[in-house]
């Protein structure tokens, strides 16, 4: 077995590289334990494993081997005389006073431990109850005649509100007439008969052709004499009696009326056979129609409407203005009606705008919000199971409006919901709870109902024996902790 | 019985203050401040509740690094207390310098400072209706811890390694239940449920009491008031949870380098060995007839890419050596802290040591799953603080990995802080 001895120097590289290079497969090691192959025992190990790899044996130094031999022949670094610290050195005095400076210390030490003891400590204690859910519905009218909350009938009071206001505007007129000219001109009559024939001042005459139909008015009286049968050499000559010059109005409005030159006109009364007709030389002229607008009544209705809906919603702003407080305004329930109404101008006048004006009035019944709260909290207190004490600032009400009457009282449907935990006598439980070892207070606890759990919270932390619970009352707090569902 | 709350005077987010890494090659000193965003920004007596942590913000106000004497160190503890100071101090005065402010209060983190045991524990209740309340969980905890105690004690005799005087304990940092099952049900805590059987991991922060005396003096000596002490690999895990569910942080100092695991419910960690960057400059200068910082030059010139081809694999061959060293260590590591369950698919790489050529390469290249539990083939990532977005001010300081267990410390204790 060869022997290989290291000094305090040496690097575990140097080792390894020693062991390298010999060729002996058994080979103790000597190392001094000051080498900083000592501080850590997984270098030894490591090196064990590298030798195997190597199909070498280590063996140790028994020097070096255990620990104990190694503790007990480490030398440690030397600690420089720089950085040792001056042990302070102090000559207490001897004899009577010291003894009884001493003695006063301790009196005084333990008196403030006791001071200390009894008005120190302090707890919290932690109850942990579950929370339950409870609901009561009831409608409730708002009356504007009462001042005061009734119980019995479930009223409160209500501030009956009146707005008027009047609203302007311009509006077009959309209703429309016709109007325009008839035509005219003027018609010669001829007459094939015997008789003179006399018209009066209005016969109608038709016209006849592509037009006909179209009839137009005689404007004067007038004899049309007959045919004239003159005798000639070769028979004789018959010449229609005619009269020229006789003007004729339309009997209605319309550039249709306005007919070509030379249309036959019969006239209607007197000759269906066509022994008496008339023809124009000329055409006629002066027929025109135009459309012109009115004021209608769908007009006026509009304007009032649009009007009215503007005075309502001006009236609810200001409704809302004298709400006070947490007073509360159902819209749904404000009674709206027209007071009154003007036009500038009539149904049915011709115009192209006219001016409205509108007056209307709202009427609101207002309520306190937390008057109905009030009114609720008071009901589903009464009707609180036994054992239970209801959260109050965790009530949630919603309300919903049903009816209103022409005397300005409100139906509301209000739902309160409340948190209900159970009742817990904090002065009892801190009285009951003074004083106690915490395993004491623990088995209190533990029997208490209605407490799903609990924790307590001693400070400052004492020796087992001495931690109990406070003495004084006033240094126990008692905190709900509500489990939610 | 546990307290339920606390007063606490919240301290101005805005109050900066020191954390100091002291490794075995470099010491790392940085004055930072933790801003948290919302209301609690505000200075107000405020009674501290469980709650979401507010999103934070690191400000880098000053940051210096300062290499040690060659033989200031040996292994992972302070040689030459006199040259460690001088370096440590001089560190701590350029920082503040930057910073312009001079932080009394301080975080120190040395590697392989702490260990974490941790024990399972498995318990019947004997009334399973009633639901478990403050007073019988603290009696429970109480309980466990004194059962559980002693024999941790004994394994993190073992784990931290001998100590100078005989029977002398290891010093206890920190206590912690967590992992709380109840009749197989994970729960964040137990409290207020009711069943069985009640399972627990206990944990205990240890350190080894002559050590933390020496790094005591020294922060005295630097007027430091120290009020957290942990580990660069222990405190990573604050920053790097943040991005990783589970992983593997390999804090490969300079002659040193340490392990932890960490998961969402456990942390196991501590685990470490002596080897490290300055062993790789050991064997460079011995191979090379080289000085420490030629050693040191021809490191970066090989990262640099600025070697020839027949120096390369000169350096390839001892770099290969190097790594098979640090390979066996880390399975040793994994092994020992590995507690039944696979090991996560992470490995962080950080710490000085961690930027050394052609690292990642040689962990992908490695068969973790030949000795080891792992899962899912472990892949391994480099962390640079410096690229996360919430580290503002002079955050250019944090250039390299080794600066990562400054910033989880500076996360995790500004965050209790605010």
């Amino acid at each position: 077995m060869k022997e290989l001895k290291f000094n305090r120097e040496d690097n575990l590289a140097f080792i390894i590289e020693s062991l390298q290079q010999e060729t002996a497969g058994e080979i103790k090691l000597t190392v001094p334990p000051e080498n900083e192959f000592w501080q850590s025992p997984l270098n030894r190990q490591l090196l064990k494993r590298w030798a195997q790899g190597q199909n070498k044996k280590l063996f140790w130094d028994s020097l070096t081997m255990t620990e104990k031999d190694v503790s007990s022949s480490v030398v440690s670094s030397p600690t420089p005389s720089s950085l040792k610290k001056k042990k302070n050195v102090f000559n207490w005095p001897r004899g009577g006073i010291f003894l009884f400076f001493i003695f006063l210390a301790l009196i005084f030490a333990l008196a403030a431990l006791g001071f200390i003891y009894y008005y120190l400590p302090r707890a919290t204690v932690t109850l942990l109850v579950q929370e339950s859910t409870i609901t009561r519905q009831e409608k409730v009218t708002v009356d504007p005649q009462i001042a005061t909350l009734d119980y019995d009938n479930l009223k409160v009071p209500g501030e009956s509100v009146a707005i008027k206001n009047t609203a302007q505007g311009t509006f077009k007129a959309t209703g429309k007439v016709e109007g325009g000219t008839k035509a005219e001109g003027e018609v010669t009559i001829y007459n094939k008969t015997k008789v003179a024939v006399k018209l009066k001042k209005g016969t109608t005459l038709g016209s006849q052709g592509e037009k006909s139909g179209l009839t137009f008015l005689l404007q004067e009286e007038v004899t049309v004499p007959p045919v004239e049968i003159k005798p000639l050499s070769e028979g004789e000559q018959s010449i229609w009696g005619k009269k020229e010059n006789l003007r004729v109005i339309a009997a209605e409005i319309g550039p249709q009326y306005n007919l070509e030159a030379e249309t036959v006109f019969q006239v209607n009364d007197f000759d269906p056979n066509q022994q008496l007709y008339a023809t124009n030389p000329l055409s006629f002229r002066g027929g025109t129609v135009t459309e012109e607008l009115v004021v209608s009544r769908a007009d006026q209705q509009q304007a009032v409407e649009e009007l009215a809906n503007q005075v309502y919603a001006q009236n609810k702003e200001d409704i809302k203005t004298k709400l006070v407080g947490d007073q509360q305004l159902l819209e749904e329930f404000i009674n709206n009606q027209v007071l009154n109404r003007e036009f500038s101008v009539g149904e049915g006048a011709k115009a192209d705008s006219f001016q409205a004006t509108v007056t209307g009035q709202s009427q609101a019944t207002l309520f306190s919000r937390s008057q109905v709260k009030k009114l609720l909290l008071t009901v589903l207190k009464e009707n609180l199971p036994a054992g239970f004490q209801l959260l109050e600032d965790k009530t949630t009400l919603s309300l919903e409006g049903i009816d209103s009457n022409s005397e300005g009282q409100l139906v509301l449907m209000a739902t309160i919901q409340g948190i209900v935990i159970p009742e817990i006598d904090s002065d009892d439980l801190r009285q009951k709870l003074q004083g106690l070892k915490p395993a004491q207070a623990e088995a209190f606890l533990v029997k208490l109902e209605n407490i799903n759990g609990y924790r307590i919270n001693l400070w400052p932390r004492m020796p087992s024996f001495l931690q109990t619970l406070p003495y004084r009352q006033e240094r126990i707090r008692i905190r709900i902790k509500v489990k939610n569902n | 019985m546990k307290l339920p709350w606390r007063l606490k005077l919240s301290r101005p987010a805005e109050r900066p203050f020191l954390v100091l890494d002291l490794g075995t090659a470099r010491v790392k000193a940085a004055v930072l401040r933790v801003k948290k965003e919302g209301p609690e920004e505000q200075n107000h007596l405020v009674i501290e509740e469980k709650g979401e942590a507010s999103p934070l913000h690191l400000e880098v106000l000053g940051a210096a690094e300062q290499k040690h004497g060659q033989h200031s160190f040996r292994g992972r503890r302070p040689q030459q207390l006199d040259a460690v100071l001088e370096t440590t101090s001089l560190a701590v005065e350029k920082a503040s310098l930057e910073a312009g402010i001079n932080p009394r209060r301080a975080v120190f983190l040395a590697s392989g400072l702490i260990r974490i045991i941790n024990t399972k524990v498995k318990l019947q209740r004997t009334d399973p209706k009633k639901p478990i309340r403050e007073g019988e969980l603290d009696r429970i905890l109480q309980e466990v811890e004194q059962r559980v105690h002693p024999a941790a004690e004994k394994k993190a005799i073992l784990k931290l390694g001998p100590t100078k005087e005989e029977n002398s304990t290891p010093l206890r940092l920190k206590v912690k239940s967590n992992n709380f099952y109840l009749d197989g049900k994970s729960l964040s805590s137990p409290l207020e449920f009711s069943g069985r059987e009640l399972r627990l991991t206990f944990s205990e922060e240890f350190c080894s009491r002559e050590e933390k005396e020496i790094l005591e003096e020294l922060a005295a000596n630097l007027g430091l008031e120290v009020f957290h002490w942990s580990s660069p690999a222990l405190s990573a895990i604050s920053f790097l949870r943040n991005f990783y569910p589970r992983g593997i942080i390999v804090d490969i100092g300079g002659n040193f380098t340490e392990v932890t695991l960490f998961y969402p419910e456990q942390i196991e960690g501590g685990a470490g060995f002596n080897w490290g960057s300055e062993h790789l400059n050991w064997l460079l200068m011995r191979e090379f007839d080289l000085t420490l910082d030629q050693s040191e030059k021809l490191k970066q010139a090989w990262a640099d890419n600025k070697l020839e081809r027949d120096k390369e694999n000169q350096l390839k061959g001892i770099l290969k050596y190097w790594l098979q060293i640090l390979f066996l260590g880390l399975e040793e590591a994994l092994g020992d802290l590995a507690s039944g369950q696979s090991l996560p698919e992470h490995f962080l790489l950080c710490g000085g040591g961690s930027f050394i050529p052609h690292l990642r390469s040689a962990f992908l290249a490695y068969p973790w799953n030949k000795n080891l539990n792992f899962a899912v083939f472990p892949k391994p990532h480099l962390i640079q603080p410096l690229n996360h977005n919430f580290i503002r001010g002079r955050r250019t300081r944090l250039n390299n990995p080794a600066w990562t267990g400054v910033v989880g410390a500076a996360i995790e204790k500004g965050d209790e802080r605010t």
